[in-house]
């Protein structure tokens, strides 16, 4: 469960996002739609709390951002599966250790760290690639070892932040139909932002709408 | 937490093993304090013991009347037992005293005079804590005025110079180590520090993905406890094989052999490991700040 409310972020040195309310229930898949630089990786890091809000408040999974102390951060995060828009895989570890990390974080034993990320990397469709350094990865690649890496731990809440920027329509489709699956089937919440609407308009789920660091309705 | 400790083990095991370079930098930079730190241990240690053979320079020798038979000679020698600060004694009676004047000086008093002038005498060893110029003078002092001693004997300037000379070496082995010390750690972590910026993505990634600060430093520690014994292994390596150079030279002149102090690989390894562990932890203390995590 994720809700905004009355959030306003200012960036120092930029613009922001302004007197942002949504709720976005448990199980729900939502697209976060709007043009380039409207202020939706904003929302997502608020979500996630990378960003504090200056005024208002964000509720994720429980944890409240004005209660939420910097050492807490970690915990929220742990419930959380994370695809970021420039995808931030460790250069230096082949696939399956970039999808193990988050396992490791919460501490898996390394048997069950095995399969989840076999069983993940299968479902992006990279079986193949598993040994793979993500410079001897192509760009769609490595977002969708990207995304295996989020969906491994089977997490609460899936953020994913322009997951198919990099891919084509037919791979784009898929990696759609995982997610709503999750969503349908596994109960997860999945937050979903792009500016593509054409991507929205195949699927069911909610959209919100921003534009220029504020929410149309 | 078995495996989840296991991990950030080898973790630590891998990084140090991927960034040789500036690990090798370290670890140099920690061999060479190290080096610095058991040659000084070294040197002191056997100074100490050079000075704690010159025993005899710890020694008082006395007495008593010539007019004194044996046996009241031995009573006045008794009294001196009682005296603080001495850690053993010795009786000479009139004949030992000839015999040490004959191997001495080749004389036989006997032969040459007929008759044994020597007085009997007493040797008084001062006991540890009392092996100041001041506290033998005390002793010393306190033996003259016993009734029946004549005469009170000991190398009091050398001890005085001794002293001197192991204060400066203590006092100043000591303000070296220390500065050394700072060095080192400032030194340590810069060039920590210099393989910690290559990592710094690697660190926000891991706080993004909900790893605590304790489980990113972990691997750094386990690092710096790698480079730190690997520094100290150097460090002890060079001490040892400088001592079998030194000791094969002495050996050709004299008796003397540099000894190795027993205690020196336990405090290399030892120090190594924290000078290791302080560096990474300063290094990485700026990268794991909270302001300096994530976006701002
Ligand atoms: N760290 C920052 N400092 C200053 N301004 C920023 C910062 N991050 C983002 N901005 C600005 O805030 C606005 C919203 O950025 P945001 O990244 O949320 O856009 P977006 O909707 O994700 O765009 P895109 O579709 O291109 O990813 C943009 O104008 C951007 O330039
Ligand atoms: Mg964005």
């Amino acid at each position: 469960m994720i809700e905004f409310r009355d959030v306003t972020l200012t960036y120092q040195r930029g613009p922001g996002v302004f007197d942002i309310s949504f709720q976005v229930d448990t199980g729900e898949l939502v697209f976060l739609v709007g043009p380039s630089g409207a202020g939706k990786s904003t929302i997502l890091k608020l979500t996630y709390m990378d960003l504090m809000p200056q005024k208002g408040e964000v509720e994720v999974n429980g944890f409240l951002t004005y209660r939420t102390r910097r050492r807490y951060v970690p915990l929220l995060r742990r419930t959380l599966g994370l695809v970021f828009q420039d995808f931030r895989l460790l250069p230096d570890r082949n696939a399956y250790e970039n999808v193990a990390v988050p396992l490791h974080i919460i501490g898996l034993s390394r048997r069950e760290i095995r399969e989840r990320v076999y069983s993940a990397l299968e479902d992006v469709g990279l079986s193949e690639r598993t040994h793979h350094y993500p410079r001897e990865l192509s760009g769609g690649e490595q977002q969708r070892v990207a995304i295996a890496r989020a969906i491994a731990k089977n997490p609460a809440v899936i953020l994913a932040d322009e997951p198919t920027g990099n891919l084509d329509a037919a791979i784009a489709m898929e990696i759609l139909d995982l997610l709503t699956f999750l969503a349908e089937e596994n109960g997860s919440t999945v937050v979903v932002a792009t500016h593509d609407y054409t991507l929205t308009t195949r699927k069911q789920g909610r959209l919100i709408e921003i534009n220029e660091g504020r929410l149309l309705d | 937490m078995i495996s989840k400790l296991s991990y950030l083990l080898s973790e630590g095991i891998r990084s140090l093993w991927r960034a040789k370079l500036p690990m090798l930098g370290s670890t140099l930079t920690i061999a060479l304090t190290l080096l610095i730190f058991g040659g000084a241990y070294v040197v002191l240690s056997n100074f100490d013991r050079a000075t704690r053979r010159l025993q005899t320079q710890y020694r008082v020798d006395i007495f008593f009347d010539p007019l004194l038979s044996n046996q009241e000679a031995f009573n006045v020698y008794q009294k001196l037992r009682s005296i603080e600060g001495i850690s053993s004694t010795e009786f000479i009676n009139k004949e030992r005293a000839a015999e040490i004047f004959k191997q001495e000086f080749g004389e036989d008093v006997m032969e040459v005079l007929g008759t044994n002038p020597l007085p009997a005498g007493g040797i008084v060893l001062v006991a540890r804590g009392y092996r100041t110029a001041r506290r033998i003078n005390r002793i010393a002092d306190t033996i003259a005025t016993i009734p029946g001693v004549t005469d009170v004997a000991y190398r009091g300037e050398l001890v005085r110079v001794i002293e001197r000379y192991l204060q400066i070496a203590v006092y100043g082995g000591l303000a070296v180590g220390l500065i050394v010390l700072l060095g080192a750690v400032f030194l340590v972590s810069n060039t920590i520090k210099l393989s910690i910026y290559a990592k710094r993505d690697t660190i926000d990634i891991l706080y993004l993905l909900g790893a605590t600060r304790k489980f990113i430093r972990f691997p750094f520690m386990v690092e710096g406890v790698l480079q730190g014994v690997l520094g100290s292994v150097v460090a002890l390596g060079v001490v040892i094989g400088l001592l079998d150079i030194v000791n094969y030279v002495l050996e050709q002149f004299v008796l003397y052999r540099v000894i190795q102090p027993s205690y020196l690989p336990g405090w290399l390894v030892s120090m190594g490991i924290i000078l290791g562990v302080i560096g990474s932890s300063r290094s990485i203390r700026k990268f794991l700040n909270p302001k300096n995590l994530g976006t701002r």
